[in-house]
């Protein structure tokens, strides 16, 4: 991919990305560290650029795979500390959850997350999300459901209520 | 409860985004439990995509520059490995050529009866050894050298 090539490509995904990036994480520097590395890495690969729904959905996986490898690198940290005997830190989390809204979000697994802002905030098809996710087609629907059942339930359980009825 | 959606879950969540409900899917949304809990969950997303603050996202040529100095330092490990191997090898080749140089009477009776059909080979080795060296040598600093010569666009 040349310098244009990209700089086009990164105009049209950085917002969307840093979004769904931030919406996981819950910590802009954290996200924006994410964010870069998730560019950098997809430039790394050399892939060729076919087409943008290829490219952007290799970019989300890139980013989820940075997620995960971050929340791995988090969870042995804490495992080898308190395995030294010491208290395990709080899960840093330095932005205030704004409302209950993203207290129920954050109350989901990362997948769990994942699989809800793909869906119903950047509108991606379940195959697309399979891509992204790397799961089969078939869990998506079942995942997505289950997580959808969740959200809704955590949203109860803290008061919020959403009109139904359009 | 059966994991599956309902058939107008598309419907509905293309509804919610567009603010545009047909009668038949307005009235179908206020029958089924599943669009209900759609809707909820796409109001809710976009509710959480909304409510995300403004934030100044890193110009391109950051990352792109970024990127390749990453490609360089990657590209640079893998010299560095080459380099050693090259190194090593040279180095064996080198060190077993002196071996040889410096102990001709125990070379000479080693492949007599090694390789007795072999005429003379410690006055061959005497010659390739400096060669193999020099040769050695000139393939590190080619490798080491080559990515400055060669700056990628």
């Amino acid at each position: 991919m040349d310098e244009e090539v990209f700089r086009a490509f990164y105009e049209r995904t950085n917002r969307a990305l840093w979004l769904y990036i931030a919406g996981m994480v819950k910590d802009n520097e954290l996200a924006d560290d994410l964010f870069q590395e998730s560019y950098i890495k997809v430039l790394q690969s050399r892939i060729e650029y076919k087409n943008e729904p290829q490219m952007k959905s290799y970019l989300y996986r890139t980013a989820t795979n940075c997620m995960r490898d971050h929340w791995r690198k988090m969870k042995r940290e804490r495992e080898w500390f308190e395995a030294e005997g010491g208290e395990a830190a709080e899960v840093r989390n330095p932005i205030e959850l704004r409302h209950d809204l993203q207290a129920a979000f954050s109350g989901l697994s990362l997948q769990q997350r994942s699989l809800l802002w793909l869906a119903y905030a950047e509108e991606y098809e379940h195959k697309e999300i399979a891509d992204i996710l790397m799961l089969k087609e078939k869990s998506v629907k079942v995942l997505l459901f289950r997580a959808k059942h969740k959200l809704i339930e955590l949203a109860g359980k803290l008061g919020i209520t959403r009109e139904v009825t359009p | 409860m059966t994991n599956v959606e309902c058939e107008f879950m598309s419907d509905i969540l293309r509804a919610v985004k567009s603010g545009q409900w047909t009668d038949s899917l307005r009235n179908h949304a206020a029958s089924c439990p599943r669009c209900q809990e759609t809707r909820a969950t796409t109001m809710m997303m976009k509710e959480l995509v909304a409510n995300n603050p403004a934030h100044r996202l890193r110009d391109y040529r950051v990352i792109w520059l970024k990127a390749q100095y990453a490609r360089k330092e990657e590209r640079l490990t893998k010299f560095d490995l080459l380099a050693l191997v090259g190194l090593s090898l040279s180095g064996i080749a080198g060190l077993f050529g002196l071996f040889l140089l410096m102990l001709p009477q125990l070379s000479g009776r080693f492949l007599d009866i090694m390789v007795p059909a072999v005429p003379r080979l410690s006055t061959v080795l005497s010659s390739g050894v400096p060669v193999l060296v020099v040769t050695g040598v000139a393939v590190m600093i080619w490798i080491l050298t080559r990515d400055s010569i060669f700056i990628e666009k």
